[in-house]
């Protein structure tokens, strides 16, 4: 199984660069997608976004639709595109420690 | 493999017997020419073309079954373009693995896409009051994006000129694919709707060779679509969906729909020929290579198409070498892309391609099917090609003069 390291913490990885274990979710963690989508700067949206993600997940043990996402953040369509430039799923899914979306993805 | 018995009585032995220009066992010349056609074979351990073929003529079923190849296989029939014998790969192979289901063999996902496909109309399980309320919701934003109250993107409207059978990822996590598309129909200024009855493009039935499954899709498309009334379906990007939608429906259903088939980048180049749709290729001002969708060109013969469109909307449309016939597959075609245990596998059956899109130079590729989109892209990061990868009639909305 494939390992990253990000500052001194080491984290298990599926193919696609998702994290395998939720609970080890961490600063560390973001940190490390952060860079992978090229991210600058993370703000207070993109903390929100990854919020209301997790807050569904653990709830329901399934990554919301889009339109869920964007009715529980108010967040336009686009605007969710600005903050994740590769979209929800590949983006903002896996910065949250979610995992990797299957199906015709 | 040790004292197997040939059996030219057994399943695939007839199938190949009725496929090959020959009449007996010796109807596969051996020649090797498949091998030397096959992306596979250069890689890693893929599926072996012309031991595939052997292993049908001399009716080693379960054998082949067994060895896992079938599975492997990406049913680009790059191989067999061109056979002596004419023989096609994708006919063998899509029996072979229907074979393999009969004995339990079938990819977790694949099988999970089938079941939601036939049980909610779309394969990721989408069901109709999630569709109606995802299509009114992104029908809301493409309103403000347009700018105009009248501007729609409708669903179960009869009496629509078009029916658009959108890609699930349109539904999914591409939703602003959606709304180009819906551009795209509102310059051609056309009544055009979606369908809550069937609201995808695919048909997995195809990739897993169960002819009745094929059939149970295509009718769950064909029945609602002639409900409408609509002159014309129009089939998103995808590349087994318009092979099978454009290229196999007749002899699938047994008779000719009642409407007819064009995929949206066809469409949209028709009403830019007729003058309706106008672009400005200044916004990509850059070459950009095509790619061919097996499924779609050596498969189905389109060729022509996507690749007029995009010199309409693009500063020139180069060829990638070699193309059309000859063309390579991406590595996630024959429902590798759709398993998601297969993102390791496909970096290797997708090898071939990414070397040609480096030997192209070039920043910019475009592709008619949204699965070679994202193996595209996904190449296009893991070999840091630095490619930008779009798909035709994503590009062609990007440019539209409103």
């Amino acid at each position: 199984m494939a390992t990253t390291e990000v500052n001194g913490k080491t984290f298990e990885i599926d193919e696609d660069g998702f994290l395998l274990d939720y609970n080890l979710y961490c600063d560390e963690w973001v940190e490390y997608v952060k860079s992978q989508e090229g991210i600058e700067e993370l703000t207070d949206e993109h903390w929100q976004l990854i919020k209301v993600l997790q807050d569904y997940y653990e709830k329901n043990g399934i990554a919301p639709m889009v339109r869920v996402l964007s009715k529980l953040t108010k967040f336009k369509l686009k605007h969710i595109y600005e903050l994740f430039p590769s979209g929800p799923g590949k983006g903002a899914c896996k910065m949250a420690g979610l995992p990797k979306p299957t199906g015709c993805v | 493999m040790d004292n197997a018995k040939i059996d030219t009585k057994s399943n695939l032995s007839r199938l190949l017997n009725q496929l090959s220009l020959g009449d007996n066992i010796s109807e596969c010349l051996t020649c090797g020419a498949c091998n030397s056609r096959c992306t596979w074979f250069d890689g890693e351990g893929g599926p072996i073309p012309r031991q595939m073929v052997r292993m049908a003529a001399l009716g080693l079923d379960d054998k082949l079954v067994e060895s896992g190849m079938l599975w492997d296989c990406l049913i680009c029939n790059r191989c067999t373009q061109g056979c002596p014998m004419g023989i096609t790969m994708d006919i063998i192979v899509r029996r072979g693995r229907s074979l393999g289901i009969a004995a339990g063999q079938i990819p977790t996902d694949i099988e999970k896409g089938i079941k939601s496909r036939l049980e909610t109309g779309d394969v990721n399980g989408l069901t109709k009051e999630e569709f109606v309320e995802t299509v009114e919701w992104v029908s809301e934003e493409f309103v403000d994006e347009v700018n105009d109250p009248k501007a729609a993107i409708p669903h179960d409207k009869k009496g629509s000129k078009f029916l658009y059978l959108p890609n699930p990822r349109e539904l999914g996590i591409n939703l602003l694919h959606l709304t180009a598309m819906g551009k795209l129909f509102y310059a051609m200024e056309e009544t055009w709707t979606m369908s809550s009855f069937h609201t995808d493009v695919t048909n997995w039935g195809y990739f897993v060779g169960r002819d009745e499954i094929a059939r149970k899709i295509a009718s769950m498309v064909v029945e609602p679509a002639e409900n409408l009334g609509i002159q014309t379906l129009v089939l998103s990007e995808c590349g087994h969906g318009y092979h099978v939608l454009k290229f196999l429906l007749p002899e699938l259903i047994g008779r000719k729909p009642k409407f007819d088939v064009k995929s949206i980048p066809e469409l949209t180049l028709e009403y830019a020929k007729k003058g309706v749709l106008k672009f400005d290729p200044s916004i990509h001002p850059y070459k950009i290579a095509y790619h061919d969708p097996c499924n779609i060109a050596r498969k189905s013969g389109c060729y022509d198409a996507p690749r007029q469109l995009l010199d309409l909307c693009c500063q020139e449309t180069v060829e990638l070498n070699p193309n059309r016939e000859d063309g390579i597959c991406c590595g996630g075609g024959g429902g590798i892309l759709q398993d998601s245990t297969s993102t390791k596998k496909r970096k290797i059956t997708g090898k071939p391609k990414a070397d040609q899109m480096k030997a192209c130079g070039l920043k910019h590729l475009a592709t008619a099917c949204l699965s070679c989109h994202r193996q595209l892209g996904e190449l296009s990061n893991h070999f840091k090609l630095g490619m930008k990868v779009d798909t035709v009639a994503s590009l062609a909305s990007e440019s539209l003069i409103l």
